[in-house]
């Protein structure tokens, strides 16, 4: 069974409770075990704060489908700005080696794939990176619980993960306190590949639906350059019915699934 | 006869969808009549998002840019040119259907023919239908084919239209032409697609202007000296193309591309033409006319990319066979074969993009071409093969707002070169001022040595809406 989590799309999903100690990875897999829909939609609203204050906005549509084997397909359509609308990207979730990426750009007329380690870039020139919105497998890391403490109102653990290859990751190191009661990342802070902090994730608002826990508001703060990305889940769907084309490059070329 | 040919293409068409192996299609329809999960009870399956809306959306473009040109020898005589754009596209989206429409117009055009006006200014005009899985589209639209970043062999369905030589986009560069297209999904990752051009429109070549090639001014100059004229000859005035745009001197294509285990592959024939004119002076002194023909060709295409270690790696090769197999027709080109390979890379993490293109063309029997001097492919310094080294490299920087990128493109054995860095600064979204300096070098008879006195320094300013 493929265990992956990601610091977007792991704050979709739902937790049990675990009354046992438990080391980080066992955590981790929690965290990467809660159930959730098969597929989730949203449409979502990015803002992109500059040092200086000012206020860029980006509208994306997502959905997810994971298969039996809990491999995930990810669509983004871009409605917003002008520059960037009808780009639409795709990434499949492989076992045992990289993800498939795509992306189409309206000013090529046509799908181009695009290396996994691309990942690293920025999403839309947000303070997200593509790697970002993704899931990663928890076996990629090494993880170790540093402590318990409580964050705001949520008992957290608090997880130190490192990647086992470290050309495998963007980052040296990511430190995340998940919430004990509801086993999501309530916050996230990203180290660079030289040990520094680099970005903070924190979720601000969470809400429960169709069952499930859903984190509806994000921030990403990178303290290195003083921007922030504000990720605001407009309207969201668990289990919505997608058509399988839709997750083809196919759709990616005619934006009809 | 030309009526049952028109008729049997759309019926062609349908004949090789139909036939498609019977298990690939039962796959298909299976694939596509199912859903990737059955919705819940209770769960809405209506979607949202604008991307699903049906009605009408329009968006556009307005742009402007000054453009100077410098003298060489003195700054006082370098010339500016301004020259606004504006582009309006129209969407009508239905639950089975669309409706494009593309609108540019460009004020300097005013002075432009009837026919180049309509051409550029109805830029993709195409509906697209929805059968089941199968799309299909038809109109006045562009179609790219290929592996390539803005570098391709296999890109055959268009014409270019050199007005502005290469200093646009890709897109721009490309000109519209009237096609049917039918694109046929096999299973989730492959795909069947039939392309068919009922005329098939040669490359726009200015016959003035700052993008004027030199082989236009050569000819003009032989033509003098051949008629006996004292005055300067307007290609402009002899030039005369053959019945090339007769109902039965189409373009048909089909391509077959998937992907599997990392790799994206694709596979593809086209019958069409070299769109790149000949010139036939074999009647000249009769008619005081130059003829120009086009080479019918057959295309045998091959694409690939894939993505390791964070390299993109992409591919295309094609044969291309002229009715001249053995090269033994002087007044036929000779089958050549052509290549792309390429790769690109972030240098490192979220740092600077380079981005590595080769492009190579291969005239085969170029021995037969070197010992006939009457040979269309004839070259005085025997040099046949033609590759293009081109690559670009860029990055964002100042909080994405300002965007640098160096391009330059190197003729290997020409020993050209185009250089043009630009810097564009996008203060917000959609807004953009971009700079940039481009220049030419090499000898005249070079691809991009005949612009060096077209060189220039560029300031543009677009808005997106």
């Amino acid at each position: 069974m493929k265990r992956s989590i990601g610091i977007v799309a792991g704050l979709f999903l739902f937790s049990i409770g675990s009354l046992f100690a438990l080391d980080g990875r066992e955590v981790m897999l929690q965290v990467d075990k809660r159930p959730t829909g098969k597929t989730s939609h949203a449409l979502v609203r990015m803002d992109l704060i500059d040092s200086k204050g000012q206020v860029n906005t980006r509208s994306v549509e997502m959905f997810t489908v994971k298969d039996e084997k809990d491999l995930k397909k990810m669509v983004i359509v871009f409605h917003a700005p002008a520059s960037v609308k009808d780009t639409r990207y795709l990434a499949v979730e492989n076992e045992g080696r990289d993800d498939d990426k795509w992306i189409y750009l309206p000013a090529l007329k046509r799908v181009r794939r695009i290396a996994a380690s691309e990942g690293g870039s920025s999403f839309m020139g947000s303070d997200f990176t593509y790697d970002d919105m993704s899931d990663r497998d928890v076996d990629r890391d090494n993880h170790k619980l540093l402590r318990e403490e409580t964050l705001g109102s949520y008992p957290c653990y608090v997880v130190e993960s490192s990647a086992k290859d470290p050309k495998d990751s963007q980052y040296s190191k990511r430190i995340s306190w998940i919430a004990k009661d509801l086993w999501i990342p309530v916050k996230i802070e990203l180290y660079d590949k030289k040990g520094n902090l680099q970005k903070i994730a924190t979720m601000d608002k969470i809400d429960t639906i169709q069952g499930f826990v859903t984190p509806l508001q994000t921030t990403m703060k990178n303290v290195q350059k003083g921007t922030s990305t504000l990720l605001v889940m407009e309207k969201f769907v668990w289990d919505e019915s997608l058509p399988s084309g839709l997750f083809t490059t196919r759709y990616l070329e005619t934006g009809k699934p | 006869m030309v009526r049952s040919r028109i008729c049997a293409v759309p019926i062609l068409l349908w004949i090789l969808i139909s036939t498609t192996p019977f298990s690939i299609s039962a796959t298909s329809l299976k694939e596509d009549s199912r859903e990737s999960t059955p919705a819940k009870a209770g769960v809405p399956s209506a979607t949202f998002g604008a991307s699903q809306e049906p009605g009408l959306a329009w968006s556009g473009q307005v742009w402007a840019n000054s453009r100077l040109y410098r003298e060489k020898n003195t700054l006082e005589e370098s010339v500016w040119q301004t020259n606004p754009r504006v582009d309006l596209s129209l969407e009508v989206k239905k639950e089975q259907a669309e409706l494009k429409v593309k609108f540019r117009w460009e004020p300097s055009w005013q002075n432009q023919s009837t026919d180049t006006i309509f051409r550029r200014m109805i830029d993709e005009a195409y509906v697209r239908g929805f059968l089941g899985s199968t799309v299909f589209e038809a109109g006045y639209m562009k179609v790219v084919w290929g592996k390539g970043d803005d570098v391709h062999v296999l890109d055959l369905l268009n014409p270019t239209d050199y007005y502005d030589f290469v200093n646009n986009s890709y897109l721009d560069r490309r000109a519209s032409q009237w096609m049917m297209r039918v694109m046929h999904p096999l299973g989730e990752m492959h795909n069947l697609e039939l392309v068919w051009e009922p005329v098939t429109t040669p490359d726009h070549i200015p016959l003035e202007g700052p993008w004027k090639p030199y082989a236009i001014s050569a000819l003009e100059g032989h033509l003098q000296t051949l008629l006996g004229f004292t005055s300067p000859v307007a290609a402009s005035e002899v030039l005369v193309s053959d019945q090339l745009s007769t109902l039965i001197d189409g373009t048909y294509g089909i391509r077959f591309t998937g992907s599997s285990h990392g790799f994206d592959y694709g596979i593809l024939y086209a019958y069409t033409y070299n769109r790149e004119p000949k010139v036939d002076l074999s009647r000249i002194i009769q008619t005081q006319k130059v003829y120009l023909s086009y080479d019918r060709i057959h295309c045998f295409g091959i694409e690939g990319a894939t993505a390791w270690e964070g390299f993109n790696f992409r591919l295309e090769g094609g044969y291309f066979l002229t009715n001249d197999t053995k090269g033994t027709d002087p007044k036929v080109r000779n089958p050549s074969v052509g290549y792309v390979v390429g790769m690109d890379r972030d240098l490192w993490t979220d740092g600077p993009n380079l981005n590595l293109q080769v492009q190579g063309v291969l005239p085969l029997h170029t021995d037969k071409i070197d010992r006939n001097p009457l040979d269309v492919e004839y070259r005085g310094d025997g040099k046949y093969t033609r590759h293009i080294l081109a690559g670009h490299l860029s990055d964002t920087i100042l909080e994405n707002k300002v965007k640098w990128k160096v391009s330059t493109a190197f003729g290997m054995e020409q020993q050209d070169l185009r250089i043009a860095p630009e810097l564009t600064y996008e203060p917000f979204d959609d807004f953009q001022i971009t700079a940039r300096w481009v220049q030419y070098l090499g000898n005249r008879d070079t691809t991009f040595g005949q612009y060096k006195d077209s060189s220039f320094f560029e300031v543009s300013v677009s808005y997106r809406f």
